[in-house]
């Protein structure tokens, strides 16, 4: 007796729940559904910017320009470390914060064709109390220019990040 | 006597069964009239439920009634740079717009799921990076799902009903790969000369799109059935909140 009430407790039971499956299954079916998906990938090929200086000496003065042979836009600013007094004269370089550095103002573009303006710096020769200035004293004018990639703010407008800067040196 | 009554029954019986034979005739002869009536036809507009996603104002992927499946007739971000053009981070790209269309016939509720992802250049997935840095502005009437959103996959719901045949305003509207990418990079020194390499070159970055599209009528229940999401519809069922 026993046996057969819990077969048939069991039966029920089962029934019960394939019974609540199956309502759930239609109530699911019965909305109007559909979806498409798309994908697609880009290759973040960023290459680099690679400055190169060019400097030339002519009546006492270094003659700086830079180009840029790199894969993107940048900014430059230049420091010359001497031990004379130098000048400085540039269309388009100026001093900022007093930080030693002469800044490029454009932006300068990815082109090795097209350098900046020239930077010239005039290297004053110290009063030694000669009569004759020796034109064989060696003085070390050391250039070093620093460029920046253009980074583009939130309304895409080209912007300098130095505190992101890649620099190469020249004697 | 006996005799007499015994052919009359069979008599009547016959005169009756020949009646009925010749009343079924009669009868079967109206059914093959009404058989050979006039035909009359009636279209029947059954509803479909139909959606269509736009990049840039053209098809990439659909899902229509008689499609069956889905159909993808091109990639996301085929155009977003111009031949031999470098990606270069931090700039916006506003030539990167998607949206939805409703392709059927009847009116629906829609939302997108956005998914980012790095791959190394070998084709592996790239840990390191985060898809925060594929930045996405969205446009008017989508309403983020901030609690379901992660770094890598955002979830967006088109607020208004989207009406059979009409399309939606962008979902994305532009697209922006973080500069802070460029913060990594490898020193090279070769002599004297100092070379740098971005670390992350060669990277690919990747962004699927999914659009789900629900029925509106008793669409509260239809979009917590389908989509697992509980939202609130106004009285006309013109509008979802989440």
């Amino acid at each position: 007796m026993m046996r057969q009430i819990n077969k048939k407790t069991i039966l029920l039971a089962g029934a019960a729940f394939a019974l609540t499956a199956s309502l759930s299954v239609g109530s699911a079916a019965a909305y109007f559904t559909t979806y498409a998906t798309s994908e697609g990938t880009v290759p973040v090929k960023m290459g680099f910017t690679e400055t190169v200086p060019h400097e030339e000496v002519t009546n006492g003065a270094k003659h700086i320009t830079i180009t840029n042979e790199g894969d993107y836009d940048c900014f430059v600013r230049v420091k010359v470390f001497s031990d004379v007094e130098v000048t400085y004269a540039g269309d388009d370089w100026e001093q900022r914060n007093n930080d030693g550095y002469w800044y490029y103002k454009p932006v300068l573009a990815a082109d090795k064709t097209v350098p900046t303006s020239e930077l010239t710096v005039t290297i004053t020769y110290p009063d030694t109390g000669d009569t004759v200035k020796d034109p064989l004293k060696e003085f070390n004018v050391i250039v070093v220019q620093e460029c920046t990639p253009v980074v583009y703010g939130e309304d895409g407008t080209p912007q300098p990040d130095w505190d992101h800067v890649y620099s190469t040196q020249a004697q | 006597m006996r005799k007499k009554s015994f052919f009359l029954k069979p008599t009547l019986l016959f005169v009756a069964a020949g009646l009925l034979l010749l009343g079924s005739t009669v009868g079967s002869a109206r059914a093959a009239l009404s058989y050979y009536s006039d035909n009359y036809s009636a279209k029947l507009n059954l509803s479909s439920i139909g959606v269509t996603l736009l990049e840039n104002g053209k098809e990439v992927s659909r899902q229509n009634y008689e499609d069956g499946a889905v159909v993808k007739t091109s990639e996301l971000l085929t155009g977003l740079l111009a031949d031999g053009e470098n990606l270069t981070p931090g700039k916006t790209y506003e030539n990167e717009k998607i949206s939805v269309q409703n392709s059927g016939n009847i009116d629906t509720f829609v939302r997108v799921i956005l998914t980012k992802s790095w791959k190394n250049a070998d084709g592996t997935k790239n840990l390191e990076l985060s898809p925060d840095l594929i930045q996405l502005t969205s446009g008017s009437g989508w309403m983020e799902d901030v609690n379901a959103s992660t770094q890598e996959r955002r979830i967006f719901y088109y607020q208004p009903v989207l009406k059979a045949g009409e399309a939606t305003t962008n979902v994305v509207e532009s697209l922006r790969i973080d500069p802070s990418i460029t913060d990594e990079v490898n020193v090279i020194k070769e002599g004297n000369t100092i070379k740098y390499e971005y670390k992350y070159d060669g990277c690919t970055f990747s962004l699927e799109a999914e659009v789900n599209a629900v029925q509106t009528h008793n669409a509260q229940a239809a979009i917590k059935s389908a989509w697992g999401v509980d939202v609130t519809v106004n009285a006309d069922e013109t509008q979802i909140g989440l």
